[in-house]
């Protein structure tokens, strides 16, 4: 019943009474294995110290995010309690976008309360396939993707206006990004290669501050380089690498996108005449999209090929990209991903071979060579490998590569790179209307 | 009683005044008294007045952003969008619903929206519609009324703790006994159940004070916040959840009530829901597992002034169907006024 003391008749304080901006933050979150958890969660210390800090969970997450974030300085919502509060006016929300449907649910909230997007993948189309395919509304995806500014050929769309059958350029040219960019009070992309496509994607819609959207180019962080595990030296063992194994390393899902096939080319090329090399496929084998143990028995039906470890956890992958000679991180097509993989990989000293389209070309080091997307890309690889085979580095080197690396590591970590998100949430501010 | 209990009473009255508010004009629509016009409600908060509803189309005018999208049922047709119109994106459509209006009910707002909803209620009175303005005493926007009230000669009208105004014609109709008069709630609540017009039932507890039960199609109250869950509540005449277990459900007054909702295609028990009213998690008084559903008792208390009447509540993920969605099948709300 009602009573004096009855919040319930009370509106929520538009401004904390410490004097703080409320910030509502929309993303994935622990223990959920997802990327842009992994990627918020850095970020949320600093957020707490300068914000008033609530994080808003899909239905049915919440009590598994709280009890993750036990005693912390910011609250977890559920959607529904974040709905009945109805934002403060001051207030702004910050969604955490990617193209997974784990993100599926801020399409529910994003273009009703706008806010500032951190887009994270510059293709959306999957995120908002999968929204819809939760609600059972496929039949309004034709519609979704006229918004957008394209225009699904007419043999391609079901009666209901759904996606019958996908024209193999969708996924790459139709973005999905219109309608965001239209309701964002502030955009954060990570790459020029990101930016260009985003703007590409939203073509008609007024970027930058002078027209309410104020956009900034904030480079996905890198993490400090992983202390010294004790067990290194089982991890290793569990996956039979030994001490003078050349180890040649693939790192992340082994999604289709990968080149895993390039890749067991050259190395079954390069093989023949270095014993000592060894492939490690170091991720969860994504089997639909390519099928690399089948690919890999029928290459090497004795069982002396590479081998797949299937999902590590962040610490064995640390171990692993520590001790590899050499990284492969490929990706043809990349739809703008900023997985992180790629920093860590140069960040455990050895060599690091990706591709020169996407963003990748923007991570500069010395450790990175860079192939083209071709006829010639196998060639390439096994140029890479050979040139390894040829100058192997000693283990000072090593450490002293971990070391320069480390250092220039830290203009990129989150702590560095925290102002700049501050800085484009005051500036959204800024232009709210 | 005594000075608080005195002024918790106060703002309890204010609180509950749209209950007055709807019975007062859905009395007017039944006489007769609004002939061809329609009534048209200034607003910054997403309510119903479901009495008034069940009488004439009423045209909503919101003068702030909303967020959800309700429905009317159309006779032998599926839910059509209730008429709400955002003054600030459709100054036109706003001006000519005014023009159209013969009763012209003002949600007096806080500060914020004031001078666009005093502007809006100027043209009402233009268009010759008699106006009610209603409200807390405290609610900060009545300086922006000011030259209102004196161009329209608003008269003060007795309505315990709240504040309203009403032009001349109106205040007349009102009487002595002011907003809270118990014989127009009981003999209209006997009217329109005569009718079948509403399934609404009216218990007099004193001279001042009424009860009131409604039963109403949760069809008309539910509120979509996407507009796929939109369009399968049209789609369906159903008042649905969204696949994920998240439905929204509007109050019919802002009075503290207590709510029985029947809700269907439940897979699993639900007492671990969600349920949360403006900044308030609420936890179920009961519910009761049915072969018609899980029966969901709640205390509701008042909405505050400036919120959105809406009652959100999320199901727990296992009780949502996969192949499905659940809904909101029967409601029920019981207030007593103050």
């Amino acid at each position: 019943m009602l009573s004096n003391a009855d919040p319930g008749v009370r509106p929520a304080p538009a401004m904390a009474a410490n004097g703080r901006r409320r910030l509502y933050v929309f993303s994935p979150l622990p223990p959920q294995r997802n990327g842009l958890a992994d990627y918020i969660v850095e970020y949320l210390p600093m957020l707490a110290q300068d914000f008033d800090l609530s994080l808003v969970a899909e239905v049915g997450r919440c009590g598994a995010a709280a009890a993750y974030f036990p005693g912390s300085p910011f609250e977890v919502l559920d959607e529904a309690a974040f709905l009945a509060r109805q934002p403060e006016r001051d207030a702004q929300v910050l969604y955490n976008v990617g193209n997974n449907g784990d993100c599926a649910y801020m399409l529910d909230h994003l273009h009703r309360f706008p806010g500032v997007v951190v887009v994270h993948d510059v293709s959306l189309f999957y995120m908002h396939q999968v929204a819809l395919q939760m609600e059972r509304s496929n039949g309004m995806f034709n519609q979704w993707v006229r918004d957008t500014g394209y225009e699904v050929p007419a043999d391609f769309v079901a009666r209901d206006g759904s996606l019958g059958r996908t024209p193999g350029l969708l996924y790459q040219e139709c973005l999905m990004v219109r309608r965001i960019a239209e309701s964002a009070r502030g955009l954060m992309l990570h790459s020029r290669y990101a930016e260009s496509r985003f703007r590409g994607g939203a073509f008609d819609i007024p970027l930058g501050a002078e027209n309410g959207r104020p956009l900034a180019r904030i480079p996905h962080f890198v993490l400090p380089p992983a202390p010294p595990a004790w067990d290194a030296y089982q991890v290793l063992q569990r996956f039979g690498i030994d001490t003078n194994d050349i180890l040649l390393l693939v790192p992340g899902f082994l999604t289709g996108n990968k080149m895993l096939y390039e890749v067991l080319v050259a190395f079954s090329r390069a093989c023949t005449s270095h014993p000592r090399l060894k492939l490690l496929f170091a991720g969860e084998e994504r089997a639909d999209e390519y099928a690399v143990s089948e690919r890999i028995r029928q290459l090497w039906p004795d069982g002396d090929g590479p081998k797949v470890t299937g999902y590590l956890d962040a610490r064995e992958l640390d171990i692993l990209l520590g001790r590899a000679d050499l990284s492969f991180v490929l990706r043809y097509p990349t739809y703008g991903e900023t997985s992180g993989i790629l920093p860590r990989a140069v960040m455990g000293g050895g060599r690091v071979v990706t591709v020169d389209i996407g963003s990748y070309p923007e991570f500069e080091s010395p450790l990175i060579d860079h192939v083209s997307i071709g006829a010639g890309l196998v060639d390439q690889l096994h140029a890479s490998i050979e040139s390894l085979c040829a100058s192997m580095p000693k283990a000072s080197d090593r450490a002293a590569r971990r070391q320069v690396e480390a250092q220039r590591a830290e203009s990129l970590s989150p702590r560095a790179l925290y102002p700049r998100i501050r800085a484009l949430l005051d500036a959204a501010r800024e232009v709210a209307p | 009683m005594n000075a608080p209990d005195a002024a918790f009473a106060a703002t309890k009255a204010a609180l509950i005044v749209d209950v007055w508010v709807d019975l007062f004009a859905a009395s007017l629509a039944r006489s007769g008294a609004l002939g061809n016009g329609l009534p048209v409600v200034l607003t910054d908060t997403l309510r119903v007045l479901p009495l008034l509803e069940s009488q004439s189309p009423i045209g909503w005018i919101h003068t702030s952003p909303r967020h959800y999208q309700d429905h009317v049922l159309v006779t032998h047709g599926q839910p059509a969008p209730r008429l709400r119109i955002d003054a600030a994106k459709h100054p036109a459509d706003a001006s000519q619903t005014l023009r159209r209006a013969s009763l012209c009910l003002v949600a007096v707002p806080e500060r914020d929206s004031a001078a666009a909803m005093a502007a809006l209620a100027a043209k009402a009175l233009q268009a010759r519609a008699s106006l009610l303005l209603f409200g807390t005493p405290q609610a900060g926007g009545w300086g922006a009324f000011d030259g209102l009230v004196r161009q329209g000669a608003l008269q003060p009208v007795e309505a315990g703790g709240a504040r309203v105004l009403a032009s001349a014609g109106l205040a007349g109709a009102l009487g002595d006994a002011g907003l809270h008069d118990v014989e127009r709630g009981v003999a209209l609540a006997a009217q329109m159940a005569r009718a079948r017009q509403a399934d609404i039932h009216v218990e007099r507890l004193d001279q001042a004070h009424l009860k009131l039960r409604l039963r109403i199609d949760p069809v008309l109250l539910v509120a979509a916040g996407s507009q796929t869950l939109a369009h399968h509540i049209v789609h369906e005449g159903r008042a649905l959840f969204n696949s994920r277990g998240l439905g929204a459900l509007l109050l019919p007054w802002g009075a503290p009530c207590q709510a029985r909702l029947l809700l269907r295609n439940v897979r699993a028990r639900i007492d671990g829901s969600q349920i949360a009213l403006g900044g308030q998690s609420l936890a179920p008084l009961a519910v009761d597992y049915t072969e018609h559903g899980a029966f969901l008792k709640l205390e509701l208390p008042a909405v505050a002034p400036g919120r959105d009447a809406l009652l959100h509540l999320s199901l727990p993920r296992d009780a949502v169907p996969n192949d499905g969605f659940c809904d909101i099948g029967a409601a029920e709300f019981t207030i007593e006024t103050a």
